[in-house]
């Protein structure tokens, strides 16, 4: 497989409440993402993962360390959206304008995008196809619909400009187990119809078995353990993997 | 749609009414406002219908030509100040480097006493119409721009924002589409409210004489009225002062009723919905049963929604069951029910506790909180009150000691049981872990020995390893201390792990042993690696 992201030693710092510390938000992070593979990230919170995927879809500026797209389809000024890592986040009430109707939120990068808003609309209800959604929902706003439904949309939305790289922070931490298993179904098979990579956050390590190809555990910033999940899982290294598997195992 | 309240639409029409007022009364008066052709001070009659004033103007073409004029000002100067505070705001609000300019600014005029500069400006320019709503529009945008300003500083941390920013959206997009309809309530009142003002600001000034005396307005009417003695020696009063303040008074009011917000908010209306059958089956249950918590029938409903379905169980002393199920399943309802948390018109059936009726027909309950149970919920941060002492509230809950120093060695010897020390006592919850706190809550429900514990997800807001060691903490507590545990999670790996009992909710209902082991296996497919 051929990379598709190069995160080489990034750190990012920043100042802290007393004068003259500083707090290592992320800390020399280096892997790289390949092409269509689902890469979990995992950490319990402050471990910087989140800051992590900030950084790479271009939220905030890295203090150091390069990020690398090797991807040919991207214009390197990002003249046009359409290979633009797209980021889900994790609260789907605050990742939506409860003002608006989901047919808007989900054309939302198409139109800034340069769509037309007919175009961009006649698309909406495919778009809502792709995460299984009915298009009875496109007229509806965000607090008419359910948890699940909201962040299957925010994926959605994610959807609408083709991205290469999908990167899902904490989506399902506010869902049920089984809504959660629904949609960890729902990015397993949009990762093989789309055929995008998927940067998955989360800190719950039982979740991922079966569904990432690779995972990092992050703690304070760095990565400690990187791995094919089934190996990293099977066979943790550092004590802290360790400590995490035993704490959702029951024996 | 806007549904409007009673006092809004009262204040649509009066305003609707002085508005008609202003636009057809002038060519209803043959008569112009200024003309001096009629006798001085006379009473209302058919060619004057309210009269005429001291000079013998017509005094109903003035208040018709004055409400012009009034309600321009009104209008003109609201606008100005409106736009300017929600422009300045959002600007404010949302980009960093305008903040400190336009803040300062604003934060400058709110300290300048603007009843003065008003003053100093209209007796200085003459207070022409112009004059006065360009002062009052300029200086009285600064309060109600720091109130808009704090709401998008809040606003724009919300991911939606992060996001649009992401889709390269410009800043004059998402301020337009993303935030200005958050604050379109805020500049409804700001409009109405600078109307108000400025109106009773236009009627001062003219009255104590400041502004052009060749233009009309309600505020001149009756500064000409009280300027001059002969008003008040006969009856002419009456319909020199009452039309203009009357008019003045009732446009306040009436924008004051459209300023009024209603409150909003559905609220659950409980009701009473008790069937005879229910009350029949009550007896069977006797106190000296050997089950701590005893759930026979009970229903729970929100007015006509029923939330929990007739439901059935027992929880032996010493016992653990978990009620499983997904959010919105019920599960935590049924908790608080068993609590006594719930209004008791909304709940049916018999729950004991400890032997105690939790919902009695006509009196109080003899359960007691903390002493027959203890309830744990899910978030320590939000079970303890952040402005007293860890300690404070321990004694507070305390029910069985009575002097200070038999709480206190209770406390500590309840928080040397979940491996805290004593010191805890004196801090206060923001500066504890949230495990530590969680640890303090544990010992805050063990502290008066309670026969049932209920706990809601007590792990649910705490990272992995630390939830590991308070779960087990609390289950081996409540083993030494031979509780009945009522465990409500949806961590279905940790329940099967320390339960006797698992009820699984679905939709309120309790599902059937064949359907609970059918969702026992399906569960166990979907986290092969917990399931070892």
């Amino acid at each position: 497989m051929s990379v598709l992201l190069q995160v080489e030693n990034v750190t990012k710092h920043y100042a802290g409440s007393v004068k003259g510390q500083t707090i290592r938000a992320v800390d020399g992070v280096t892997f790289e993402l390949e092409h269509n593979e689902i890469f979990a990230c995992i950490g319990e919170s402050g471990s910087g993962k989140s800051t992590l995927a900030e950084l790479i879809v271009g939220l905030q500026q890295p203090t150091s360390g390069t990020l690398t797209w090797l991807d040919d389809a991207r214009a390197p000024h990002m003249s046009k959206p359409t290979s633009q890592p797209q980021l889900v986040f994790q609260n789907p009430d605050r990742s939506m304008n409860p003002y608006w109707r989901i047919r808007d939120i989900v054309t939302e990068p198409m139109r800034l995008g340069g769509c037309p808003k007919r175009q961009a609309y006649a698309e909406a209800e495919q778009l809502l196809a792709k995460v299984k959604l009915s298009a009875d929902l496109l007229g509806r706003y965000p607090h008419e619909c359910s948890g699940g439904q909201k962040q299957r949309i925010a994926i959605a939305r994610a959807l609408s400009v083709s991205p290469k790289l999908l990167i899902a922070d904490e989506i399902t931490s506010a869902l049920d187990p089984s809504t959660e298993a629904e949609i960890l179904q729902l990015l397993l098979s949009l990762k093989q119809s789309e055929g995008m990579s998927i940067l998955y956050i989360t800190h719950r390590l039982e979740t991922i078995s079966g569904f990432a190809d690779r995972v990092a555990v992050m703690k304070n910033g760095a990565i400690l353990e990187m791995g094919e999940t089934d190996s990293v899982l099977a066979d943790p290294q550092s004590a802290y993997t360790i400590e995490l598997l035993r704490a959702v195992q029951y024996s | 749609m806007m549904r409007l309240s009673w006092s809004q639409r009262i204040g649509v029409i009066l305003v609707g009414l002085l508005v008609c007022l202003a636009i057809v009364g002038p060519m209803l008066s043959s008569q112009s406002p200024s003309s001096i052709e009629a006798d001085r001070l006379l009473p209302p009659s058919a060619s004057h219908w309210l009269g005429t004033n001291v000079i013998g103007q017509d005094i109903f073409s003035r208040l018709v030509h004055g409400a012009r004029t009034t309600l321009f000002i009104g209008v003109m100067a609201a606008g100005i100040s409106t736009v300017l505070s929600v422009a300045l705001g959002l600007l404010a609000g949302y980009s960093k480097r305008l903040d400190p300019i336009l803040n300062s600014l604003a934060n400058m005029l709110l300290v300048l006493p603007s009843l003065l500069l008003i003053l100093i400006v209209a007796s200085f320019t003459g207070g022409g119409n112009w004059q006065l709503i360009l002062t009052l529009g300029l200086l009285t945008w600064p309060g109600f721009m720091k109130l808009i300003r704090a709401s998008i500083l809040s606003l724009k941390e919300r991911e939606f924002i992060k996001a649009a920013q992401l889709y390269q959206g410009k800043t004059g997009y998402i301020l337009s589409r993303h935030l200005l309809p958050f604050i379109g309530p805020l500049v409804r009142t700001k409009f109405i409210l600078s109307f108000r003002d400025a109106i009773a600001m236009e009627a001062s000034l003219s009255f104590i004489g400041i502004g052009d005396p060749n233009t009309v307005s309600w505020g001149r009417m009756l500064q000409d009225a009280f300027s001059r003695t002969q008003t008040f020696m006969t009856n002419a009063w009456l319909w020199m002062i009452v039309p203009p303040a009357a008019a003045i008074l009732l446009i306040t009011v009436a924008l004051a009723l459209l300023g009024e917000s209603k409150s909003t908010g559905n609220r659950f209306t409980a009701k009473l919905r008790r069937k005879a059958s229910h009350a029949a089956a009550v007896n069977v249950v006797g106190t000296e049963d050997a089950s701590a918590v005893i759930v026979q029938d009970v229903q729970v409903m929100y007015g006509a929604k029923t939330i929990v379905q007739p439901i059935s169980f027992t929880v032996k002393q010493g016992g653990i069951t978990s009620l499983v199920g997904e959010s919105g399943s019920g599960k935590t309802t049924m908790a608080r029910a068993i609590y006594g948390l719930v209004p008791q018109q909304s709940v049916e059936g018999t729950i004991k506790i400890n032997g105690h009726d939790v919902y009695m027909q006509d009196e109080p309950s003899t359960m007691q909180r903390w002493v027959d149970a203890a309830y744990i919920f899910q978030d320590p941060r939000n079970s303890f009150n952040p402005i007293m002492t860890i300690g404070r509230q321990f004694y507070e809950a305390m029910k069985l000691q009575t002097t200070m120093e038999d709480k206190r060695a209770a406390a500590v010897a309840a928080l040397v049981e979940v491996q805290l020390g004593e010191h805890v006592l004196t801090q206060y919850p923001h500066q504890l872990s949230g495990g530590m706190l969680s640890r303090a809550l544990i010992a805050l429900a063990l502290v008066n020995k309670p026969k049932v514990l209920i706990a809601d997800e007590p792990t649910g807001a705490l990272d992995p390893i630390v939830k590991r060691e308070v779960f087990d903490l609390l289950v081996r507590k409540v083993k030494e201390h031979r509780m009945a545990l009522l465990l409500i999670t949806h961590d279905l790996p940790a329940a099967l792990h320390i339960s006797d009992e698992i009820i699984v909710l679905q939709e309120g209902r309790r599902l059937s042993n064949e359907q609970q082991e059918q969702y026992l296996r399906q569960s166990k497919q979907l986290y092969p690696h917990t399931a070892e």
